[in-house]
């Protein structure tokens, strides 16, 4: 009976694994270390990484991790409250549109799905952003901002590969 | 009895899927409340979002140590490779200042002098304390700081000075945390005036790396140059403050190029100054400066 209870424990533990790392990635990239020439640059950490788990392994990060992970970014950001738990739970959404009907297998493959992601969410954001202020702001800042994101896709995506690899079960093939 | 036959019909499986669905669609509407609640009723959210500032800072603090340790290494490489060319530059500022000390001196001695005879009565006195940076929360849209104030008493709307000039004022305040809104933030407003003619205006934060001065007057004299500093007016920022330059003027855009580096700033000081520490004040002001325009 204890041994059953402890069992649950672990696999609970193991299920919260990609959200806890997602949030130490975001907090690791809170760091101020600006003076490392990163300053333009702004890589939305938790896009990436909740595309990443949300695609990789659903059955771990579904919805309501995202949406713990916009709560967080939205505590340190500026823009309205709310606006980027939105945006995570419509990266699972998209994510789970595209599994449904694309499946590619190469990482090429999930970078150009990813790019797609970052086009579509930032195109919303921006939108939402210009009607909650009533004006239009500069897109110098916002393309930047997504071409850093999508520069840094693939060792966000090496780092949460070691952590799945690493401690989480491998994925059965009917999932 | 037909409808109770229906509902024990239904499985535990489906109920889950049915919850899970409803879960899905809570949390849609939810954020979409908090955004629209952000914009009517901010106050509600602000305390939110600060207590849980308060919660999850430590963890930005504890990590920022290591952060911190890179950081020095690469400053202090940095440094040794622009050793010859800063202290060439550092000579001469030093006799640049040494010329500048005396007339100061000479001034401050003139003008105590004059305040007596005028029977002038000094403003405010500003004091200041220290309070390190522990994490830098930048996006597409947020220029935002959040620092470690301790037990400092420390309040909304304070203004932030980073090396040598303004970068910012105190958007939430949290236990012993505080989140400070950068310049260029577009949720920044600050009451500037331009040092060599005293026009005034708003410098408001759009996104951008120079933000822009409005609420101008056409005939203000403004050029590219000119020295912008905090006006004073409202009473919550002591004038004088130096904010920027005038970078460009172009299309009725006043843009300021800000002089603080925010990558070289470990430490910022948060100033505290005269009776008037708070925001309403600011909003009062704009307000009555727009309707009077």
């Amino acid at each position: 009976m204890e041994d059953n209870a402890a069992e649950k424990l672990r696999m609970f533990g193991i299920h919260r694994i990609p959200l806890i790392v997602t949030l130490l990635l975001l907090f690791v990239f809170y760091m101020p270390v600006k003076s490392l020439e990163l300053g333009c640059f702004h890589p939305s950490i938790g896009a990436a990484c909740v595309f990443y788990w949300a695609m990789n392994r659903g059955q771990f990060f579904g919805y309501a991790s995202a949406f713990i992970v916009g709560f967080i970014i939205d505590i340190y950001s500026t823009m309205p409250f709310g606006c980027s738990m939105l945006m995570m739970l419509m990266i699972v959404v998209m994510v789970n549109i595209m599994k449904a009907y694309v499946y590619p297998v190469s990482f090429a493959g999930r970078w150009v799905e990813f790019i797609l992601v970052c086009l579509v969410i930032s195109a919303i954001k921006y939108l939402l952003i210009c009607i909650y202020y009533g004006e239009m702001f500069s897109l110098k800042e916002i393309v930047l901002n997504l071409l850093s994101t999508v520069m840094f896709y693939p060792l966000i995506a090496y780092i949460n590969l070691f952590v799945q690899q690493k401690f989480l079960p491998p994925e059965k093939i009917n999932e | 009895m037909g409808r109770r036959k229906f509902f024990l019909q239904i499985k535990f499986g489906e109920i889950s899927a049915v919850l899970r669905k409803l879960l899905v669609f809570v949390m849609f509407l939810g954020a979409l409340l908090f955004v629209f609640m952000s914009k009517f009723s901010s106050n509600t959210v602000d305390k939110m979002s600060a207590t849980m500032l308060e919660i999850t800072a430590p963890v930005a603090h504890v990590l920022e140590f290591p952060a911190r340790g890179i950081h020095h290494v690469y400053t202090y490489l940095y440094d040794v490779s622009h050793i010859f060319s800063d202290n060439r530059i550092l000579r001469e500022e030093n006799q640049q200042m040494q010329f500048l000390q005396n007339k100061v001196r000479t001034l401050e001695v003139e003008n105590q002098l004059l305040s007596r005879l005028l029977n002038y009565i000094p403003p405010p006195e500003v004091n200041f304390f220290s309070a390190k940076i522990v994490a830098e929360s930048g996006d597409e849209y947020t220029h935002a700081l959040v620092v470690y104030v301790g037990h400092n008493t420390v309040k909304k709307g304070q203004v932030v000075l980073g090396n040598e000039s303004v970068i910012g004022r105190v958007d939430k305040v949290s236990g012993n945390y505080a989140k400070i809104l950068l310049l260029t933030d577009i949720n920044s407003n600050i009451p500037v005036v331009i040092e060599r003619t005293r026009a005034r205006g708003i410098l408001s934060g759009d996104n951008t790396e120079n933000p822009q001065i409005i609420f101008t007057r056409p005939e203000d004299d403004i050029r590219e140059g000119d020295l912008v500093v905090t006006s004073g007016v409202g009473g919550m920022f002591p004038s004088g403050l130096p904010i920027g330059f005038i970078s460009s003027l172009q299309n009725g855009e006043i843009k300021v190029e800000t002089i603080a580096d925010i990558s070289r700033v470990e430490y910022v000081r948060i100033v505290n100054y005269g009776p008037f520490t708070d925001e309403a004040e600011l909003n009062d002001f704009m307000k009555a400066d727009e309707d009077g325009r």
